[in-house]
């Protein structure tokens, strides 16, 4: 298909979706290509959209209404790659982007598209851009390529000394011991690979400010360490935004962007920067109908579901009680209705049990740094629930990093195609409290930022909204379904679920 | 690491580890163990075993507990007095009881007990599931906030806060940390003249008659790091004094875990 061709069909379906208003538009619901938004595109960005993925639609709310794309800075090409912030926060896929959409956004461009620039589209900058070896890890599993500078600055800005030494024991896609982009290059590098997260439902992800550290304190509530701050307002962040948490605010992240993301010269305008926050902090993206479960946004529905739910409902709410749970209630659902199929009934069904798993199925946490190391012991049993506990978006109330093992041997995922890293703490400080003196780990995750130890792989949770648009999971993409992210936790705690659990969970997680 | 501000040794001495020929009082059991958990049909109980007797330690509930629960993979370090109360999940119940889970790790310490009917703990104020009010204790309605200090009022008294810490950990944690908000917040209000910030290195009497020492340099660890903390949090390096006494005072096996700790003092 042409750019022309793409760029009719996109701007048809986003018309339609104007004029189809407040009811919700499926766009093109066959066609991902059409679904996506190109950087300059114009037309409007409608106040209620549906996008098609393989478990139903996702529906995008925009509570200010419908708007021009045009000139709008979150869609406009600003820097000299050609990107738009749009290219990686598509709406069709939950403000993120998912691989299969990358897949056939490289071939119906012929790897063209912005957003395989070489920067951090491909596997590093050095390699033949015109390849498509050269992109696999965004193209395979949708790994956008992080380069941060090691040591990292510390809090007055110089090079940190951190607690332990980086090396690279393995580097398949050549970035981190290439002499321009590497560890040994003049601006030592290190390049990790991760997904980029929703830039939906912002309210739940930054604020309020007690997020990160359980009650406006100075300090973080996990680790004593003091809360990064808003440099506008001084006030303590939720540092939950990011994977490794390192930019505070979501104007400090579009100011990051725009340099190390869309390639920008010159720093975005005041105005820019407002409007672009401004966006994306009224877009709310959930799952509003379900192949087999169907409606999700029924008035006298689960009270979690669906875009407009996740606007109206409070943020900041600790969900790991009774009195606010995680997801609310889905009583209704647990026997048929009037009206529903016997298919639809029991998928619905599937669903309310697989919260109940979700909320209340204990199982041993063990070996999890920034989990157990907070109160609860090693190991401690617990729920689902206890770590995704922010209602609404099953993120973290606090800030949000800890070690799954997502990352870090001996629990992630092999992973050939992803760098390997050993890290060995210094001797004047305790060993990482689970993993010792030396560990292995595919991304050091907060570690890169903070320099500590104790730090190593821990990822900030993600929200668990609009999944089914998105695949794959996890930073660093490892899990390519939710079933394979259900497996990742049955094996990594060895919880045993049951068949039945495991479905459940997979229906439950693919209707948020 | 590096300190931001104005550093003073007070007494450098390094505190060899040396046999003692003391012991705590007989009421005490000073120890070095693994941890043990018990399963029930609820929450799980730690316990830990020493010399053939399981000693009861607590219950998991959340961070909402005054006593937090330690970690298996490592030894424990337990300070604890008998209470000669009914034995609790099979220990012998130590109340009030202090643990350090210990830096290095030793996976031998993995025992975990299934629950079986004879075990229970009716009185755990949290399953292991979501908790019905907020938490377990006190139950705020979000998680636990730090403590307002009341505004004080001229003239203005010097005052001291205390950082505890586990046996061998040099860092703060986010629960000690709450201290350091306090003593900010105290500073703030009073427009302190300065803080001044000592680490102290503790030893306990164990109850086999050894004396266990914290290691050498301890003290300046955690003195640099709450000091660094403190600047970070726009405390004036000017206006604080970052001290460490390197010397262990005496143990005596009782409430020996005290001598573990900085102690900040706001000085109007």
């Amino acid at each position: 298909m042409t750019n022309r061709r793409l760029f009719a069909r996109a701007f048809i379906a986003l018309a339609l979706g104007l004029w189809l208003g407040a009811s919700g538009a499926v766009f093109a619901a066959d066609s991902v290509p059409a679904q996506w938004i190109e950087p300059g595109q114009s037309g409007a960005f409608p106040a209620t959209g549906r996008f098609a993925n393989s478990w139903g639609q996702l529906g995008v709310l925009s509570t200010s209404g419908a708007m021009e794309m045009k000139g709008h800075p979150f869609f406009s090409p600003l820097g000299e790659n050609g990107r738009a912030c749009v290219s990686c926060h598509q709406p069709a896929y939950a403000m993120s982007v998912s691989a299969a959409s990358l897949r056939e956004r490289w071939a119906s461009t012929g790897g063209k598209d912005p957003v395989f620039a070489a920067i951090d589209g491909s596997n590093c900058p050095n390699l033949p851009q015109d390849q498509r070896s050269s992109h696999s890890l965004l193209l395979d599993r949708g790994l956008f390529r992080i380069g941060l500078p090691w040591p990292p600055p510390g809090v007055d800005g110089k090079p940190m000394k951190p607690e332990f030494t980086l090396e690279v024991l393995r580097d398949p896609t050549g970035c981190n011991t290439d002499s321009v982009y590497g560890l040994k290059s003049g601006s030592p590098t290190v390049s990790v690979y991760r997904r980029p997260r929703p830039a939906a439902n912002l309210k739940y992800v930054i604020g309020p400010e007690r997020g990160g550290t359980g009650g406006g304190a100075m300090f973080i509530i996990k680790n004593g360490l003091t809360a990064s701050v808003d440099p506008e307002t001084g006030r303590p962040t939720s540092m939950n935004m990011m994977a490794d948490a390192r930019l505070p605010t979501l104007k400090e992240q579009a100011k990051d962007a725009a340099v190390n993301h869309l390639q920008m010269h010159t720093a975005l305008t005041g105005e820019q920067l407002q409007k672009i926050v401004d966006f994306e902090g009224q877009i709310y993206a959930g799952q509003i109908q379900s192949r087999e479960g169907g409606a999700l946004d029924e008035v006298d529905g689960p009270q979690a579901l669906g875009p407009k739910n996740l606007a109206q409902a409070r943020n900041g709410v600790l969900g790991d009680n009774y009195a606010n749970p995680v997801f609310a209630k889905f009583e209704g659902w647990q026997q048929p209705r009037a009206g529903e199929s016997a298919e639809q009934a029991a998928f619905r069904a599937s669903v309310a049990r697989g919260n109940d798993v979700f909320f209340v199925r204990p199982f041993w946490i063990r070996d999890a740094m920034h989990i157990n190391t907070v109160g609860l012991g090693n190991p401690m049993k617990r729920t689902c629930a206890t770590c995704h506990n922010m209602f609404m978006t099953g993120m973290d109330a606090v800030a949000g990093w800890m070690d799954l093992g997502t990352t870090n041997l001996p629990h992630a995922n092999d992973s050939p195609e992803l760098p390997l890293f050993k890290i060995t703490c210094n001797a004047d400080i305790p060993p990482h409290t689970f993993l010792g003196r030396v560990i292995y780990t595919q991304d050091p995750g907060r570690a890169l930022i903070s320099g500590r130890c104790n730090d190593v792989g821990a990822i900030v949770e993600q929200q668990f909204r609009g999944l089914a648009a998105r695949a794959p999971y996890f930073s660093n993409g490892s899990a390519r379904t939710l079933r394979e992210l259900v497996d990742f936790y049955d094996r990594r705690f060895n919880i045993r679920f049951t068949e039945t659990e495991k479905q459940d969970l997979v229906n439950f997680l693919s209707v948020l | 690491m590096r300190s931001p501000v104005n550093t003073r040794t007070l007494v450098i001495v390094f505190g060899a580890i040396t046999p003692a020929f003391a012991a705590p009082p007989a009421s005490h059991v000073n120890l070095v163990g693994c941890p043990v958990i018990r399963d029930t049909s609820t929450v799980p109980c730690w316990l830990v075993r020493h010399e053939g007797e399981l000693y009861y330690l607590g219950i998991q509930t959340d961070i909402s507990s005054p006593w937090f629960p330690p970690y298996q993979g490592h030894k424990i370090l337990v300070e604890g007095v008998v209470s000669g109360e009914p034995r609790i999940c099979g220990g012998i119940v130590l109340k009030p009881v202090n643990t350090s889970t210990l830096p290095e790790m030793d996976p031998s310490c993995n025992e975990f007990l299934p629950a079986t009917p004879e075990y229970e703990v009716p009185f755990a104020p949290r399953g292991p599931g979501p908790s019905k009010r907020n938490l377990a204790y006190a139950a705020p309605a979000t998680p636990p906030r730090p403590v307002q200090p009341e505004e004080p009022k001229p003239p203005f008294k010097q005052r001291e806060f205390t950082i505890p810490y586990e046996f061998d950990a040099p860092f703060v944690t986010g629960r000690t940390s709450r201290v350091m908000q306090q003593a900010v917040m105290y500073a703030r209000q009073i427009d302190a003249h300065h803080i001044e910030v000592t680490g102290f290195r503790g030893s306990v009497q164990l109850s086999d008659g050894k004396l266990f020492v914290e290691k050498d340099g301890i003290a300046r660890q955690r003195a640099e790091q709450v000091g660094q903390l403190l600047h970070e949090v726009g405390v004036a390096t000017d206006k604080l004094v970052v001290n460490w006494i390197e010397k262990p005072a005496k143990a005596t096996g009782d409430e020996d875990f005290k001598q573990r700790r900085v102690t900040m003092t706001v000085k109007p």
